[in-house]
C-alpha cells in the first residue's frame, strides 16, 4: 500500500495525514489513553529525544546496531526516540518500588532502518502509544495478558479482522540473534496483526522484557531483587490505514463523526 | 543416556552455566530464572550443531525442543553420528 488522498507518504519513511485519516489516529489515541486511564495508569508525557546514555544502559545500541537516528554528527547525546518505554525506565532507575507502576505515553518515534520506506505501513517516523507495566513478575505477565485480551475485544467491537501471534524483533547484530531466539523461545513477544491492502502488518506488540530493564536501570521490588517489565505497543497510523482499508473511508467519516 | 545427551548435558553444567549453586540434571528447565541468555543460546545451538553435524534453523529454536537436555537430545540426537 503506499499513498491514499489522506495518507500521503513522502518516499523517506514519514507520511503526511489529513482530513479523517488524521482524525482516525487521534480517535485510535484516545482510546487506547482511555484504556489505560481506566486501568489505573499514570499518564506521562516524555520529552521528544531520548539521551544516548539511556539507550545504551538499556542495551538498544548491541540489540539494534544502526537501529536508532541521532541527533547531529559524530558521537549524538541525544537521539529520536525509538521505542516510548525507554523513557519509563529511565525516570524509575534507582527506585525501589512500593507497589507495581502502571504508565502510559504516546509520542512520535523513529526506526532508522525504515528511512527509505516507501510505503505507509512501514515508515521511519510513526506515533506509538504505550502502557508500560513494572513490578513482579506474575503481575507483569497478567497485565500482558489482560492487555492482549482486552486488545482483540477492542479490535472486535470494530469488525477489525486480525489475528495475534508470536513474534520476535528483527534485529542484526550476533547478540540480537541470540535476544531474538530467546524472544521465541519464551513467547516474550506477541503481535496483533491486521490485513492491510493485502499485506499483514503488526498494529499492536504485547512484550514481556523479564528483569532485563528493572536490572539495568536497578529498579527493584521491596524484596531486593530486580522488578520485571512489560508493555502493549501500538502503532496508531497502521490502526487507521488497517480501518480504512477494511471498512472505507466512509466508515471512517461516520467513526470519527467527520 | 545417549552419548550425545551426556556430552550435552557436561557441556551445559561446565562450560555454560557453570553454577555451584544450582543441580543441573537432563530435567532442569534452561529456561526458567534467566539460566541461558542471549548469548548463551547461540553458544548452545552452536554446541548441538557441531555435535549433530545439523544445521538449525532458527524456527525451530522453540521451547518444545529446548526445554531441558533430554529435549534437546530427543528432537536433535537422533542425527548424531554417536548418538
Amino acid at each position: 500500500m503506499t499513498s491514499s488522498a489522506d495518507f500521503v507518504t513522502l518516499g523517506d519513511g514519514r507520511a503526511l495525514l489529513r482530513g479523517t485519516t488524521a482524525r482516525l489516529v487521534r480517535w485510535f489515541d484516545d482510546r487506547f489513553l482511555q484504556m489505560a486511564r481506566e486501568d489505573g495508569a499514570v499518564e506521562c508525557r516524555f520529552p521528544a529525544t531520548i539521551a544516548g546514555d539511556v539507550l545504551t544502559r538499556a542495551g538498544y545500541f548491541d540489540a539494534h546496531p544502526g537501529g536508532a537516528t541521532g541527533l547531529g554528527g559524530g558521537a549524538a547525546s541525544y537521539w529520536l526516540p525509538p521505542a516510548v518505554c525507554y523513557h519509563a525506565y529511565a525516570m524509575l532507575a534507582g527506585t525501589l518500588l512500593g507497589a507495581p507502576i502502571k504508565l502510559t505515553a504516546s509520542q512520535t518515534c523513529f526506526r532508522e532502518a525504515d528511512r527509505a520506506a516507501l510505503t505507509s505501513d512501514r515508515l521511519w517516523e510513526f506515533t506509538m502509544r504505550e502502557a508500560i507495566f513494572i513490578g513482579p513478575r506474575d503481575w507483569v505477565s497478567r497485565e500482558r495478558t489482560r492487555w492482549a485480551e482486552r486488545t482483540d475485544a477492542f479490535a472486535r467491537d470494530l469488525r477489525l479482522s486480525g489475528s495475534r501471534l508470536p513474534a520476535a524483533d528483527p534485529f542484526f547484530a550476533a547478540v540480537g540473534r541470540g535476544r531474538h531466539l530467546i524472544q521465541q523461545l519464551k513467547g516474550l513477544k506477541e503481535e496483533l496483526r491486521m490485513a492491510v491492502g493485502g499485506d499483514s502488518v503488526a498494529v499492536a506488540s504485547f512484550n514481556l522484557h523479564e528483569s532485563f530493564f528493572g536490572s539495568r536501570f536497578d529498579i527493584t521490588l521491596q524484596e531486593g531483587i530486580a522488578a520485571h517489565s512489560g508493555c502493549v505497543a501500538f502503532g496508531l497510523e497502521r490502526w487507521a490505514l488497517a480501518f480504512i482499508d477494511q471498512h472505507g473511508s466512509a466508515a471512517a467519516d461516520a467513526l470519527v463523526g467527520a | 543416556m545417549t552419548t550425545f545427551q551426556s556430552r550435552l548435558l557436561e557441556f551445559v553444567r561446565s562450560d555454560l552455566l557453570r553454577r555451584s549453586d544450582i543441580a543441573i540434571d537432563e530435567n532442569t528447565y534452561l529456561f526458567d530464572d534467566g539460566l541461558i541468555d542471549s548469548l548463551k543460546i547461540l553458544q548452545l545451538i552452536a554446541f548441538v550443531e557441531i555435535e549433530t553435524g545439523q544445521t538449525i534453523p532458527d524456527r525451530d529454536v522453540v521451547m518444545s525442543n529446548f526445554r531441558t537436555v533430554r529435549t534437546i537430545a530427543q528432537r536433535f540426537g537422533s542425527a548424531s553420528p554417536d548418538g
